[in-house]
């Protein structure tokens, strides 16, 4: 794994954002996937993916990604297209003899259908094929980037800042919250990752100002602080032992809420006092 | 502090069955193993010791009170005093003579209220592994489906929940341990305490021990000695299993030769047998309460699958879990503890399945206390 969403600026002025670059060190090749259901197949970009092939190298790849290649002078870019297993009878016919752009069919098996991989070993493997795992056994370690909903970074974000509550940290930047939260921060391209920290600071203030009101206090970039950060005010690691697990409870339930919330595009409301009332167990569940 | 409890040891006799019943200062030895974490969370040092002490002084009202030995303290609270020795300050040893009621009902308050202490969490396959080579005096089973089953489950459901505790103690403990294990109640049979005995027969000194899922120790006998070297057993092959735990499995990306390379990968805890009733075990892992302590919001769900965003209320660990009904998926974020890990083991086996148990991609500390 060495990159996520890099956008490939193809002079004068045209682009392509692989979804994925993989490399091998030791076939000394990258491998610039570009992952589709297969509903639509975009040609222009599929055209923009044969223009990077004739006069892009892996020099350029290496500086404009900052993925190391063992050897940049002898290294090979290719690029590879990932479809649905039922999509394939319809877009194959699109890449012709294309031969240096491998496509890969994902159904019960993964296979290469088109095209050949550059390192001989791959390309024997995919070629035969191999069964896909069921896709609840893929480890889900990518879960953000840059079409994540407000709804859903608010699912990821708000956990760590529950972290932050346990803790008592005072002070904890924006930044810090969303390299703490994405496993993959630092793979992202900086482009995906400015998009994904203006989000994740206007899904914060929000959150603060309204579910998380009594815990986190939203703080914008000053003087002594360059980057937004929240901080933490919450006086629930001071309760006693049930008071403490109910007021936990209910942080889930306002966590859903406004993931809910955001996503729909709704203003804060605060409970009725009889919802409010509602969120209590009687008797304590601890 | 050695001579001190060698000094207990001889002059009490003690049944551990009734160690409540017995007056003040006089119940049996018993030694915890506390996990423990700086206050802002990393792996505690030698250093940072006296302000997590401070802290549990000023938060809790517990008297700390230093000795001659740097990495030893006492602490008291009512009747109860505890010897804390931080020689590993990840892996705290608490030594008290106290009697077992305030003794345990302080130390739950400790490890309660602070995030950054825990018990320790002793899968049943590793107490089985700390019997081997000594004399086995006994054991409790604890095995409690019911924890797991939603409060409107139909009654089919109900009847499937399995319970089972017992305990035995004797000289047919061995025997009795092989034949349970043998039959098909194995799958119901989590082993929640040993007891056992170590002596040396050139100089008559013996230990009799017997040893929780949660690291408590009780002691026995004539030998301080060979107390504290069956508890330097225990506290080394914990802190060797935690430390693997997080080596294997923490999760993160870090820059490689050629590019990010990720570290560490997802565990999965797999059943024996479908999960009886899935939504109920998916809201208990959940639902902050003891001894799971586990919060988490769920991020994707659909049939047979609950995919959620984790947060472990006693180390402020970040997890990722998914729940089927045959396998959960743990992911462990980088710098998250390995404790949280353990303490969800032994809960699945406790609650769900004892077979369950750690199986990881490289050789480890764990294959060792599999049963031969």
């Amino acid at each position: 794994m060495a990159g996520i969403d890099h956008p490939i600026l193809l002079p004068p002025a045209s682009l392509v954002k692989p979804d994925v670059i993989t490399l091998s060190r030791k076939s000394n090749c990258a491998l610039l996937w570009e992952c589709k259901s297969g509903g639509n197949l975009d040609l222009d970009q599929l055209g923009r993916y044969r223009e990077l092939l004739d006069c892009v190298t892996a020099k350029d790849i290496q500086r404009i990604t900052g993925i190391q290649f063992p050897d940049p002078e002898t290294a090979h870019v290719q690029v590879t297209y990932c479809f649905l297993q039922e999509a394939i009878p319809r877009i194959l016919g699109f890449f012709g003899s294309e031969h240096r752009i491998p496509v890969v069919s994902l159904g019960q098996t993964t296979q290469s259908v088109a095209g050949d991989f550059y390192d001989v070993e791959l390309n024997q493997a995919f070629r035969a094929g191999f069964v896909t795992p069921p896709v609840q056994q893929v480890p889900w370690l990518f879960v953000a980037d840059a079409q994540t909903t407000d709804g859903e970074l608010a699912l990821y974000l708000l956990p760590t800042v529950v972290t932050l509550i346990v803790k008592q940290t005072e002070r904890t930047s924006i930044i810090d919250l969303l390299g703490q939260t994405f496993l993959d921060w630092q793979c992202i391209s900086l482009e995906t990752r400015g998009v994904l920290k203006d989000k994740a600071t206007r899904v914060l203030k929000d959150v603060c100002e309204a579910e998380f009101k009594e815990h986190v206090r939203y703080c914008k970039p000053g003087e002594r602080h360059h980057d937004a950060t929240i901080e933490v005010v919450s006086e629930l690691m001071g309760q006693e032992a049930s008071a403490q697990t109910r007021g936990f409870q209910k942080l889930e339930e306002q966590v859903r809420s406004a993931a809910k919330r955001l996503n729909e595009g709704r203003p804060y409301s605060p409970p009725s006092p009889t919802a409010e009332q509602g969120l209590f167990r009687f008797p304590p569940s601890d | 502090m050695a001579e001190l409890f060698d000094q207990h040891l001889h002059n009490v006799t003690v049944h551990f069955e009734r160690a409540e019943e017995y007056p003040a200062g006089q119940g049996p030895l018993k030694t915890y193993i506390l996990e423990a974490h700086d206050l802002n969370g990393s792996s505690p040092s030698h250093a940072g010791m006296s302000a997590v002490l401070g802290d549990l002084e000023k938060r809790l009202n517990f008297q700390v009170e230093p000795t001659n030995d740097p990495t030893l303290v006492t602490l008291a609270k009512g009747d109860a005093r505890y010897f804390v020795d931080f020689l590993n300050p990840r892996f705290w040893v608490v030594h008290t003579t106290a009697n077992i009621d305030p003794a345990e009902e302080y130390l739950k308050e400790l490890v309660r209220r602070s995030w950054n202490l825990d018990y320790a969490w002793l899968p049943s396959q590793v107490l089985g592994h700390l019997r081997r080579g000594r004399r086995f005096l006994g054991f409790n089973v604890e095995f409690d489906q019911e924890l797991f089953i939603s409060a409107g489950a139909s009654e089919e459901i109900q009847e499937q929940a399995a319970v089972f505790k017992t305990r035995y103690r004797g000289n047919l403990g061995e025997e009795l341990f092989t034949s349970l294990s043998s039959a098909a109640f194995r799958r119901d049979l989590c082993l929640s305490a040993v007891k056992y005995s170590i002596s040396d027969s050139d100089s008559g000194a013996y230990i009799k021990n017997e040893l929780n899922a949660s690291g408590r120790i009780m002691a026995t006998g004539n030998s301080i000695s060979l107390h504290l070297g069956a508890v330097n057993h225990l506290v080394n092959l914990y802190a060797q299993m935690i430390q693997t735990l997080e080596q294997e499995l923490s999760l993160g990306f870090a820059r490689g030769e050629g590019g990010d390379e990720l570290h560490g990968y997802p565990l999965t805890l797999r059943f024996s047998q479908p999960v009886i009733d899935f939504a109920g075990f998916v809201k208990e892992v959940l639902s902050c309460r003891d001894q799971t302590r586990l919060w988490g919001v769920v991020s994707h769900e659909e049939r047979d699958f609950v995919r959620a965003e984790v947060v472990d209320l006693h180390s402020a660990s970040r997890l990722r879990l998914d729940f089927t009904p045959t396998h959960v998926v743990v992911y462990l974020f980088r710098g998250s503890c390995g404790n949280s890990v353990a303490r969800l083991l032994r809960i699945i086996q406790e609650h769900l399945d004892p077979t369950v148990y750690f199986e990881l991609e490289q050789p480890s500390v764990f294959d060792q206390c599999k049963e031969a």
